[in-house]
């Protein structure tokens, strides 16, 4: 395997469809690290996801892997990688122990006593049919599934969405287990940002396609901050300094990018901490500059 | 390969116990139907209604059971659009397998059954030969041979069929518009022949026809193999065409 720095490298990538335009995205997963992808339901994190997979055709833009190309090097990049989808893609009638049988003959690093020692810590059975487990037990399966070959990178498709949050904070933990080897890296894409705030050390958003914003977690949270004030107060601050404003009954609440420097120049105003919830919807409609 | 293919003939176990107990429950019909033309009721029936009885049943129980087993056997419809509901598909495009050993998972199993099916359709033919007291002739043998490849050339078509339309509907469609035409294709030779026939009494009509099947047979027969591997190379290149294209639901 090349030496590599970033586990993900995409440039410009390009994904057209009927209707929809993944355009021109650009981001960097760094090894040993978690990336957050977040965007609303239909923004392009899917379409990224499989662009990376090599399973849509992009239309341009590069993709690094592991230091390798997505589609030159396919095979030997999926040999060191695993995805995980929101729902489980074995059919109902496997059990796990199929599941190791089928598998331990695709991947070249796969081993069996990992696998069971998963399912063994997850308290997960091997002869159930799988059809018969729970939504928590079928992704914990999954899991278990993608850290049994020894894989760098682990992709995930939106895989806490509709679990409890008991099952979802299990799931983290292993994640945050997995990264303890810094080779290993992890790209999660969701739109639950409480989980993203937990663990990711960057986080990118998408919008309809298109990169709003990408980089460090904990600097985009400490670059954001959202000033509370009434509609009259809102007007005194520089456009340049807001990304969006939500109008309520009680007055304005404003997303500011530079909240060091906001908070010289309004001292007067409240100015709060964000989540990354909050800046995923005020970036969300930066197109309409305010809104309700 | 071998733990896909594990998993493809696991998934479609229920058509092999099916079509399984279906080609049985056929065959059983077919002892009875012999042991009746010997011992039962069927055997009182006038000489030409009998030899009719007899030689409908020889034939008719000699081969269908091989037809209804290789359509049970042989396609991997069934796995591949349950692939496709599921999340499978998009699955196993995550994992480190090119197209070609994908598709290679499908015609191996395909290819296996094929074998299968010719050795229990000439352990089949030799029951209803001991039955109706034949002995296996070459003629039996080759039809076997054709009705073998016709189930091959049918299974390989269907497999990128099902991928590329992703419905079962769709490939008995287009699988039933090819046969029709091939069937208007020989009744149109057929009628071409009908100038040999014309002129000769009905007993000399019926041996020149037995003639031309029997020719038609042998010619068949001889090009069996290389029309079921051609069949089945040209499937698997389109197969392969169609998993590149990755289409998913």
């Amino acid at each position: 395997m090349a030496e590599y720095e970033n586990a993900i490298e995409i440039n410009g990538l390009t994904v057209k469809y009927d209707g929809f335009t993944l355009d021109n995205v650009s981001f960097c997963v760094p090894k040993g690290s978690i990336m957050g992808f977040i965007g609303q339901n239909g923004a392009g994190k899917t379409t990224t996801i499989k662009a990376l997979l090599n399973v849509v055709k992009r239309d341009s833009g590069t993709i690094q892997m592991l230091g390798l190309d997505n589609i030159a090097d396919e095979v030997a990049i999926k040999e060191q990688m695993a995805a995980v989808f929101d729902e489980l893609p074995f059919h109902d009638q496997l059990t796990a122990k199929q599941i190791d049988v089928i598998l331990r003959d695709v991947y070249k690093e796969w081993d069996s006593k990992v696998f069971k020692a998963y399912l063994d810590r997850l308290q997960l059975p091997e002869k159930k049919k799988i059809g018969q487990f729970s939504k928590g037990m079928k992704m914990k399966l999954q899991i278990a599934t993608a850290l049994s070959h020894n894989a760098k990178l682990l992709v995930m498709d939106e895989a806490t969405t509709g679990l409890d949050p008991v099952v979802r904070n299990e799931i983290l933990d292993i994640f945050l287990e997995y990264l303890q080897d810094e080779n290993h890296s992890i790209l999660m894409s969701s739109h639950i940002t409480t989980d993203l705030e937990r663990v990711a050390d960057s986080v990118t958003f998408i919008d309809r396609g298109r990169l709003l914003l990408s980089g460090y977690k904990d600097d985009i949270l400490e670059q954001h901050g959202v000033i509370k004030c009434t509609k009259a107060n809102y007007k005194e601050i520089d456009p340049a300094d807001i990304v969006s404003t939500r109008l309520t009954d009680f007055g304005a609440e404003v997303m500011v990018k530079d909240k060091a420097g906001c908070r010289n120049r309004y001292s007067e105003m409240v100015l709060d901490n964000t989540t990354l919830e909050e800046i995923m919807l005020f970036y969300v409609n930066a197109g309409k500059r305010e809104w309700s | 390969m071998k733990g896909m293919i594990y998993r493809e003939l696991y998934l479609a176990r229920k058509n092999y116990i099916v079509g399984g107990i279906a080609v049985v429950l056929f065959i059983l019909l077919g002892v009875l139907i012999r042991l009746s033309l010997v011992y039962g009721n069927l055997a009182e029936l006038e000489e030409d209604a009998f030899e009719f009885v007899d030689l409908a049943s020889y034939y008719a129980f000699s081969y269908l059971p091989l037809v209804l087993l290789g359509i049970a056997c042989s396609s991997n419809g069934g796995v591949i659009l349950s692939d496709y509901r599921s999340k499978w598909c998009l699955y196993s495009y995550t994992l480190p397998m090119k197209e070609q050993d994908q598709a290679m998972v499908k015609f191996v199993i395909k290819v296996g059954s094929l074998l299968l099916i010719f050795l229990l359709g000439i352990g089949n033919l030799a029951l209803f030969a001991g039955l109706s007291g034949r002995s296996i002739e070459s003629g039996s043998m080759q039809l076997l041979l054709i009705v073998t490849m016709l189930v091959g050339v049918i299974s390989a078509a269907a497999t990128p069929m099902t991928i590329r339309y992703k419905s079962a509907n769709a490939v008995i469609i287009r699988i039933v518009i090819v046969v029709i035409i091939i069937w208007i294709g020989l009744m149109f030779r057929m009628t071409l022949l009908v100038t040999e026939f014309i002129n000769l009494n009905s007993d000399d009509a019926v041996d020149l026809l037995f003639e031309k099947m029997v020719e038609f047979r042998d010619v068949l027969a001889m090009l069996a193999p290389i029309l079921l591997l051609l069949a089945l190379l040209l499937g698997y290149l389109a197969t392969v065409r169609q998993l590149k294209k990755r289409e998913i639901m």
